[in-house]
């Protein structure tokens, strides 16, 4: 491995570790919204990513900054009616996810909030009310 | 060029990323990987607890390869096909995984225990099966190999959960 090979290594591996994981690493009692930009969203398997950034100014200081927002495969994603032009880099985005515990800057996504305000979730985390079991996934 | 400037252009190919953005060939070929490995590595297993005396006692060696170690190929021949494509649809995240070259690395153990026993072991079967008494080394083969294909088995999950 020569240098820069090394450092790209330590960078990505410095970057949240996402996978098929269980849910461990995330705060699932924890809601938080992130409202930003689109920066990049990647419809792709094992796992869905939306790169968020929130910029200073919002609601929620601690969400400043560009979070890796975790999703999940694109079918059980695309059973709850995402598709892969549900977002494009640059689109408003509000998106409520549980961070992970060791406060690097990614999430597991709960649900994102359309511009009309539909909810469009991760897996079957409904909450009760709309038929769901009301937990998350 | 790098390896790494490789894999990147690698996972970006059309072909790649179509796997990677496939509702229906990812999860196909991800789960295929896994079944094959009750094929592959679970007749293995079979054979492994034979040499070691603790399953199959009352049957020769040799006819629990003949009958079972076939069947092992074709398993293996799919974890080898679908892992290539799996490899490619995530070919940068894939190798800087140190998970990743773990497995690799206990990959070619296992070759090589499998290549030592076909060479040193497997001509002379028929002889020991008749003395009832499998030869320490073969022993030893049976052993390692359990290990080694356990070790592949927990490092190619430990992989995926950093992907």
């Amino acid at each position: 491995m020569n240098t820069k090979t090394f450092a790209l290594a330590s960078l990505l591996m410095a970057m949240p570790a996402f996978g098929h994981h269980s849910f461990a690493m995330f705060e699932l009692t924890k809601d938080v919204t992130y409202e930003g930009t689109v920066v990049e969203y990647r419809w792709e398997n094992p796992h869905t990513h939306i790169i968020v950034k929130v910029d200073p100014g919002a609601a929620d200081p601690s969400t400043i900054g560009t979070w890796d927002v975790e999703g999940g495969a694109t079918n059980i994603m695309g059973r709850q009616g995402w598709t892969r032009a549900t977002f494009k880099a640059g689109d408003h985005v509000k998106i409520v996810a549980h961070p992970m515990k060791d406060g690097t800057k990614g999430a597991s996504l709960f649900y994102a909030v359309l511009p009309d305000g539909k909810r469009l979730y991760h897996d079957i985390a409904r909450p009760k009310a709309e038929g769901g079991a009301g937990s998350n996934p | 060029m790098s390896i790494v400037s490789w894999c990147h252009w690698l996972q970006n190919t059309p072909f790649a990323t179509g796997i990677r953005q496939s509702d229906l060939f990812f999860p196909l070929i991800e789960g295929s990987h896994i079944i094959a490995l009750s094929l592959s590595v679970g007749l293995i297993v079979v054979f492994d607890l034979r040499l070691l005396r603790v399953a199959f006692r009352g049957q020769p060696a040799s006819l629990i390869m003949e009958q079972f170690v076939p069947f092992s190929l074709p398993g293996f021949v799919i974890m080898f096909a679908t892992g290539v494509l799996l490899f490619i649809s995530q070919a940068e995240k894939v190798y800087l995984n140190p998970f990743f070259r773990f497995k690799l690395a206990f990959l070619v153990l296992a070759g090589i225990n499998a290549s030592v026993y076909q060479v040193k072991y497997y001509p002379k079967m028929r002889e020991w099966d008749k003395s009832g008494l499998v030869p320490w080394g073969a022993k030893l083969s049976g052993a390692l190999s359990l290990l080694v294909w356990a070790a592949v088995i927990a490092l190619g999950r430990t992989m995926a959960y950093e992907l």
